[in-house]
């Protein structure tokens, strides 16, 4: 979830240009070079939203050719019981 | 109190992230799904819509492809974006969620908050990324949310109608290995 390489993200502010292009460009060329960062901290914001909706059986064999060959889709929940359900 | 099946599901994960340098909005859709070998479960990104620049192992660095505008208060959770093409040029509403804070809290299961995040999928890259956390600070009651106004025009013929929405109430620090 949590993103992940959400590596990235950036800048609202006009004077960071020079930092957008200056970090673009590293990982540019870090890019080519298999990412030279070896890891990074990412800290998510209070009031992460999520949204949960069942998939349609149709849509398996579709969205099991969009995740790695080394995974299967699986069932899961989210809560015990049913109390939240809209 | 009825039983909730476990059933495929997909997942919307909208959110703010900061680092040393960055900060960025972004909207995640996500699946969990096991490891064929060890059955140990993952998230998998499917795609991701974010106002601000994003790397992924596929594509690796990407602009911003998207505009994002937020407002979340104590009672409210609203959020819209706002497709971008090549050219920066607005293309189309992609998602409008409006929408209330409950004061409902409620326990999620680690099986969806905790064990999906230790090792995270971008579609179907085959290296998948570790991620450091403290259990205790994800492991929090979340807050649901009421009189949902939602139109959206993603994975619309994937899903059914929506099952759950809610918020994390707490800040959350991750550490991702990109070895």
């Amino acid at each position: 979830m949590y993103l992940l390489f959400t590596i990235l993200s950036l800048l609202n502010s006009a004077t960071s240009f020079n930092l957008i292009n200056g970090i673009s460009n590293y990982f540019q060329k870090t890019n080519k070079q298999m990412i030279n960062v070896k890891s990074m901290q990412f800290n998510l914001n209070k009031d992460s939203l999520w949204l949960s909706y069942p998939l349609k059986t149709t849509s398996f064999k579709d969205l099991s050719n969009k995740i790695p060959q080394t995974h299967r889709l699986v069932k899961c929940k989210v809560f015990e019981e049913d109390k939240s359900r809209l | 109190m009825k039983k909730i099946n476990p059933d495929y599901r997909l997942f919307f994960n909208f959110f703010q992230v900061k680092t040393t340098f960055f900060t960025g909005n972004r909207l995640e859709i996500v699946t969990i799904a096991n490891n064929i070998l060890n059955n140990e479960p993952s998230f998998v990104i499917l795609d991701c819509y974010t106002n601000v620049m994003s790397w992924d192992p596929i594509e690796g660095i990407q602009k911003a492809n998207c505009k994002i505008k937020k407002k979340i208060t104590n009672t409210k959770y609203n959020v819209n974006l706002d497709l971008k093409n090549k050219d920066d040029k607005i293309l189309t509403n992609i998602f409008n969620l409006e929408s209330f804070k409950t004061k409902i809290k409620k326990n999620v299961l680690p099986e969806f908050s905790i064990d999906p995040n230790y090792i995270c999928y971008f579609k179907n890259h085959p290296k998948g990324y570790n991620l450091l956390f403290n259990k205790k600070q994800i492991d929090k009651k979340v807050i649901l949310l009421k009189n949902i106004n939602l139109k959206h025009d993603i994975y619309t013929t994937y899903i059914k109608e929506l099952e759950h929405a809610f918020v994390y109430p707490q800040e959350m620090n991750f550490k991702v290995f990109l070895e």
